[in-house]
């Protein structure tokens, strides 16, 4: 069927079994260890192809201007939180609240044109964060129960 | 030809949005109301501007596959949010679920809606109401 375009992620399951397996505290120090080395691999994308420029500050009387080059570079976050009560977390990952113009980069405005650097980075490594999130898993349940994952 | 040719004339030959946008015969500026990558100065509203934002190419063994899929932003922009919903909500209704030959002969898969958002811009004082969409296709057969 050459019109079907599948992607196929297994391991689900077992990953969350083997998690459950395990003290709280731990299974939960594993999943936010994953994620922050998975969505770092977003962070990184958004770095190199976020628009860089100088960005002037307004300052007060006394400091005056401020120049800054790369300020959106140098400002993607990363927040990662999981939930207490689950085996269940979240990364957001993005420009800082600071940075705000980021949406004009990213979705453009009547008078200037999108440079998107969040959605292309989101889509262009979405499987290589998978991927990294499944091998970090792995390391860490090998390192805090040796030859758990196998 | 390519993709955005066949769906900047979909659209444009769409009647409900004809009858938010305008034609070439109605507007001011004698377009269609649909413009890549950004508005023109002094453009008729609503307007509505396509950008495409990602995309890529499957591969298959033999080597660089025909089937493409890109992503595509429109927004459009007008004086009040109703009157830019409207245009919105025509070319969505145009082409979201599309599935075809684009008028210059692009095969569409599919095109599916992944994004919806508002926006308000202070200075000049203009409305936004954008969508992205995920579209799989082939070029048309040079």
């Amino acid at each position: 069927m050459p019109n079907l375009v599948e992607v196929k992620i297994t391991g689900g399951r077992e990953l969350f079994e083997a998690l459950e397996a395990r003290p709280s505290r731990v299974a939960k120090n594993i999943i936010r260890k994953c994620l922050k080395k998975a969505a770092g691999i977003w962070r990184g994308e958004m770095r190199q192809t976020v628009a860089q420029g100088p960005h002037v500050w307004k300052g007060s009387a006394k400091t005056g201007r401020s120049r800054e080059f790369a300020f959106l570079r140098d400002h993607i976050g990363m927040k990662v939180s999981v939930r207490g009560d689950e085996l269940e977390g979240s990364c957001a990952v993005g420009p800082v609240k600071k940075g705000f113009w980021a949406q004009f980069l990213e979705f453009g405005r009547s008078d200037q044109a999108a440079q998107p650097f969040i959605r292309p980075a989101f889509e262009s490594k979405v499987r290589d964060v998978l991927a990294k999130f499944v091998e970090t898993a792995k390391e860490e349940l090998d390192k805090e129960f040796p030859g758990s994952s196998r | 030809m390519s993709l955005h040719v066949g769906f900047v004339q979909l659209i444009s030959a769409d009647d409900a949005f004809q009858a938010a946008a305008g034609d070439p015969n109605t507007r001011i500026d004698k377009t269609n109301g649909i413009f890549p990558a950004t508005m023109p100065q002094n453009c008729d509203l609503p307007a509505l501007v396509y950008a495409r934002v990602s995309g890529r190419e499957f591969d298959t063994l033999d080597g660089r596959g025909e089937l493409k899929q890109t992503r595509v932003q429109f927004s459009a922009f007008g004086e009040h949010h109703a009157e830019a919903e409207a245009a919105a909500v025509a070319a969505k209704n145009a082409f979201v679920g599309f599935s075809g030959t684009l008028p210059e002969g692009t095969e569409v898969d599919s095109v599916i809606l992944v994004l919806d958002r508002d926006n308000c811009e202070q200075v000049p004082r203009l409305y936004e109401v954008s969508f992205d969409v995920e579209i799989l296709y082939r070029n048309a057969a040079v």
